[in-house]
């Protein structure tokens, strides 16, 4: 048994923030029915990389929701609407500002259906401010919140992590807050609005930034791969890509110099401490660790520090990544049957839990794959739905 | 009302990935007890910011908390440990694999006290599998799941994101775990063992590189700032900074030409459509950094803005801090710390408007609730006394 079973959510997400908070919910057994456009379908159905004219981002991000086609902007479409959110638990949408409000979908109205709805919203600035209006795309998000000032090395430009971080932090902070608000209205009855903005969220994880600015009136540039307080902790080039180690206490930075058959910097007097290791570190530790790194390679230096119980991982490729052993054993990876793409293999859950763990083995929807299912439920007859996908009120996978 | 008023948790957590977890639950207003080692603490105690010779990082991630100091080595230690556990709901922790079992404070024992408590697990790479045993810093982590593969600039080093998203976000990824568990067992009344690895909750956001290698067998690396299939879309030195602006699909460009004042480009054959600009990015890009140049980001944003095209400028944190934004949205609190005194704390960023987090108060100092928390356990003023005595408290 999952933990959401019988937990009802109507989807209005799409992209991928939103998408995301859904798709947790999903894992988890949730019933996750997405309200797509009809005609169009969820934007990210046209996201690289494609086979054809289906796309893998929507499926990993999709896998196990169901699918409404539907004109929301109608008074037939939002007249299903408010049937299918009579039993309700959960609305998510992650519109820009407004756009529920215009499509006669507000919190407001919704709440004259099913009073203890708990309404979610994510966009990127949130429903309250002077940027409340402001469209949050990844790249300005991570610009904006802080993010890739702190990402990159001094003498270089702010760098944005690979992956849309904001996008995936907010989708994370939106399902744990309708966790927040299924266990309030378990207790209370009463349900809720939860406003969560793409700039609170990567605000909230900058670490020790924002603490060092209030404490000390400023704060130290970006540091790239090292770490201020650590010695070495850092990524150091290999002979065929990178490695990061992590020396923590003086006893380990003798344990690795005998790994690796450093004697000369073990017993430079200028390298015994942490804090003058931290002090030397750029001008000439880090040179002469790279000069005997760089002639190994990754693997090997991994394995040999490992060895010596180091904190160590080599720089791997997502590729490398894909492949090792501790992925697979933790089911990281997951075939499904995709009715749209066929067999994929898209990321698994991250979250374990032993007596009803969460997963997937399905792949995503096609657009209004479950409109008929839907409609029929809510009393609709075949004349009623045939009409309905005339009008290009509903569409019908 | 709190959301989880009534929620006691036992937090064995240090460092970042557990506090930031079980910071989550106390702001929602768990009753979060801080188990801390005995004359140590919890380790980033030591980490700066300092102040007064107390941590601003371990401030900035244990307000909402009580504070414990134990030696949990000691039988009366343990049993301490037991008589709390017995009437609460979730114990977390984020030790190496296995070592809570050494000490007999394993999921197996606790269950003998409390055979529906919820026992969550942080740790780098699992609780199996054949790196459970490895040490994890959040850099190595990064490191091994593609992550800092993917982040940086191309024919540059992989570099690592500078926050430590390997902690904080798996501690989140375990706060929604912990919660899904909690409602299940008010649900069915059962507890359960979670497990959540910092390596899977890195690996599991990376999408893209992930996406291309199953269903097209691509490699992919880092591409900077950029994006492979949108040109412009970008971050682009400026006069007093850097400043971010980008298309987010095909149309546009005649916008974005009017916004750096170069309309001749509009019908540049060169750059006429988005996939011809991403086989130019080497031509187009230059241009553009060459205007920013010229401008602040002020200046830029009202450029940008008034032709509608999606911008942003890279804030410095003092910047963010001071931002009508970041205030409207109510996500700097100013508290009083035990350790730190004044200063401002970062607002829970999930809003729920009937059940709102609180910043009731400050972090811990090391060993503060000890007596007030044993009290409430039934422990008396002379057991205490003793307890201090043999130093065990």
């Amino acid at each position: 048994m999952k933990p959401l079973e019988g937990i009802k959510v109507v989807d209005f997400t799409q992209a991928h923030a939103g998408s995301l908070a859904t798709m947790l919910l999903a894992d988890f057994g949730a019933e996750v029915i997405k309200i797509e456009r009809a005609g169009v379908g969820d934007m990210a159905r046209y996201w690289v990389p494609m086979k054809g004219d289906d796309s893998a981002y929507y499926t990993y991000l999709n896998r196990g929701k169901k699918s409404i086609g539907l004109n929301a902007s109608t008074d037939e479409g939002r007249e299903i609407i408010f049937k299918l959110i009579e039993d309700a638990d959960v609305l998510c949408e992650n519109f820009k500002y407004g756009s529920m409000e215009r499509m006669g979908l507000s919190y407001e109205e919704i709440k004259k259906i099913n009073p203890n709805i708990i309404f979610a919203s994510l966009n990127g600035f949130g429903q309250t401010g002077p940027m409340k209006n402001v469209i949050g795309l990844d790249l300005q998000m991570q610009a904006m919140s802080g993010f890739m000032d702190r990402t990159g090395f001094p003498d270089g430009p702010p760098t944005k992590a690979g992956p849309a971080m904001g996008d995936q932090l907010s989708g994370t902070y939106m399902a744990t807050a309708i966790m927040l608000a299924l266990i309030s209205k378990k207790k209370t009855g009463e349900g809720q609005r939860i406003d969560i903005a793409i700039l609170d969220s990567l605000f909230s994880i900058l670490e020790a930034a924002p603490m060092t600015y209030c404490l000390k009136g400023e704060v130290p540039l970006r540091v790239g791969n090292s770490y201020p307080s650590i010695s070495p902790y850092d990524t150091l080039k290999a002979n065929d890509g990178y490695v990061s180690v992590g020396i923590s206490t003086d006893r380990q930075w003798e344990k690795f110099c005998d790994a690796l058959g450093m004697d000369d910097l073990k017993a430079d007097e200028r390298y015994k401490t942490n804090e003058s290791r931290g002090d030397y570190y750029e001008t000439g530790l880090k040179d002469a660790l790279e000069a005997v790194t760089s002639k190994i390679s990754k693997f090997e230096i991994e394995r040999i520090l490992r060895e010596a119980r180091l904190a160590c991982g080599a720089v791997y490729t997502v590729s490398e990544a894909m492949e090792s052993d501790q992925i697979k054993a933790r089911n990281m990876l997951v075939t499904v049957e995709d009715k749209a793409l066929g067999e994929v293999t898209i990321p698994g859950t991250a979250i374990k839990m032993s007596e009803t763990p969460g997963g997937f083995n399905e792949g995503a929807p096609l657009l209004g794959e479950h409109t008929q299912h839907y409609l029929k439920e809510l009393g609709y007859t075949d004349a009623q739905l045939k009409t309905l996908v005339e009008n290009k009120i509903i569409e019908m996978a | 009302m709190k959301v989880l008023e009534g929620v006691t948790v036992i937090d064995f957590t240090q460092a970042y990935s557990g506090p930031f977890c079980t910071m989550q639950l106390a702001d929602f207003g768990a009753r979060v007890i801080k188990i801390e080692r005995r004359g140590l603490g919890d380790q980033s105690r030591e980490w700066t910011p300092f102040k007064d010779g107390q941590s601003g990082y371990y401030a900035a991630i244990n307000r909402n908390k009580e504070g414990v100091s134990l030696d949990i080595n000691t039988e009366e230690g343990k049993e301490i440990i037991k008589r709390m556990v017995k009437d609460a709901d979730i114990v977390v922790e984020n030790f190496k694999v296995g070592t809570l079992d050494k000490m007999g404070l394993g999921y197996e024992e606790l269950k003998k006290v409390n055979p529906e408590i919820i026992f969550a697990s942080i740790s780098g790479f699992g609780q199996n599998g054949p790196l459970k045993d490895l040490a994890a810093y959040d850099n190595v982590v990064q490191a091994m799941s593609g992550l800092m593969e993917m982040t940086g600039f191309p024919d540059d080093v992989p570099t690592k994101v500078g926050p430590a998203i390997g902690d904080n976000f798996t501690g989140l990824n375990m706060c929604f775990a912990i919660l899904m568990a909690y409602f299940n067992k008010l649900n069915t009344g059962k507890g359960q063992r979670l497990d959540v690895a910092m390596m899977d909750a890195i690996f599991g956001i990376l999408e893209s590189p992930i996406l291309f290698k199953t269903l097209l067998n691509e490699d992919s690396s880092r591409v900077g700032n950029s994006d492979v299939t949108l040109v412009p879309y970008d971050v682009y030195p400026c006069k007093d900074g850097y400043f971010s602006a980008g298309l987010p699909g095909e149309a546009g460009w005649d916008r974005f030409c009017a916004a750096i004042e170069m309309p001749e480009l509009i019908e540049d054959p060169r750059l006429i459509t988005n996939d011809l600009r991403c086989q130019h990015y080497a031509v187009v890009t230059p241009i553009i950094t060459e205007f920013f140049l010229k401008k602040t980001k002020a200046e830029l944003a009202e450029i940008f803005t008034s032709y509608k095209i999606p911008n942003a400028p890279v804030s410095t944190i003092p910047e963010l801090i001071h931002h009508p934004q970041i205030a409207a949205r109510e996500m700097l609190v100013e508290m009083v710390d035990p350790g730190v005194g004044k200063y401002l704390a970062i607002n829970n960023p999930m809003k729920l408007d009937k059940t709102p987090a609180v910043m009731a108060f400050g972090a811990p100092l090391l060993g503060q609730d000890t007596e007030k928390v044993l009290k409430a356990f039934g422990y008396t003023d002379e057991q205490i006394k003793a307890f201090a005595e043999k130093e065990v408290i």
